[in-house]
């Protein structure tokens, strides 16, 4: 691939890099010392562009909002879930151990799946190999929760579901 | 102030699942639902925590930096929760 079409295909990955970068230098600098953070983020941004093995890809916007508001929503429900858990006498556990094949395509997509299972109610990524997940649960369904996160993330970046069981 | 008292309430309600999550760390029965407890209780913890002092703060710089904090420490809760259940199904050790 040239080094033009990369640069075009990889703009927006770019933008929204240097926006973070620029949202920390904020933060952490309370606004002051542009002169340097300026020119460290633009030489951060070109130097991830150019080392990352990974394609960037890009996020859809309305499945980026849906799945914050899926994850915060499921992360107060599975605080509350394992807290409940915990500090009841008898310490109800369902635990149990299921390999499910994931659907997601290899790549960032599986990434952010295998990240997000353990925050979810009831679920914790064991192992991945290949195709092949290993999900740990203690409470409700664990097959029918990792299906709908699948479908979240799915939708997170904008990749076909048609083909995907549910 | 009516700020003050959200912020007492978010990081009271945030501590008290750091205590569950605790309380689970010790009464749980092996390394996978320990970490179920850590992981997700820690996460809306914190996320509490830094809600409330982010009200508490109320400056841009602040916020931003309290919202840093939560999401790198659960983007380390996840990573390290999924690396210490794999070490621990390959090592095949006893509970």
């Amino acid at each position: 691939m040239s080094l033009r079409r990369r640069a075009t295909q990889d703009l927006p990955a770019a933008f929204i890099i240097a926006a973070l970068l620029a949202l920390l230098w904020l933060g952490l600098a309370e606004g002051e010392g542009w002169w340097f953070g300026g020119p460290a983020i633009l030489a951060v941004v070109l130097m991830t562009l150019h080392l990352s093995p990974v394609r960037a890809q890009p996020l859809h916007p309305l499945g980026l909002l849906r799945f914050v508001a899926y994850f915060i929503s499921q992360s107060l429900y599975g605080g509350l879930d394992v807290a409940g858990r915990a500090l009841h006498p008898r310490l109800p556990l369902l635990i149990e151990k299921r390999q499910i094949a994931v659907q997601l395509p290899d790549g960032p997509a599986r990434t952010v799946l295998v990240g997000t299972i353990s925050l979810l109610p009831g679920t914790l990524a064991v192992d991945l190999e290949d195709d092949l997940l290993t999900v740990h649960g203690i409470a409700g369904d664990p097959m029918a929760n990792i299906r709908r996160l699948e479908k979240r993330v799915a939708d997170l970046f904008g990749l076909p579901d048609a083909g995907m069981r549910i | 102030m009516l700020t003050d008292w959200w912020t007492i309430a978010l990081v009271t309600v945030g501590c008290a699942f750091f205590l569950a999550g605790t309380v689970g760390l010790l009464r749980f029965p092996d390394v996978h639902t320990r970490l179920h407890a850590l992981t997700k209780a820690d996460n809306v913890g914190l996320g509490l925590i830094c809600l409330g002092l982010m009200i508490h703060d109320g400056t841009l710089p602040g916020i931003l930096r309290l919202g840093f904090i939560w999401i790198l420490a659960i983007f380390a809760a996840t990573v390290s929760a999924f690396l210490i259940a794999r070490w621990h199904e390959s090592a095949g050790t006893e509970d």
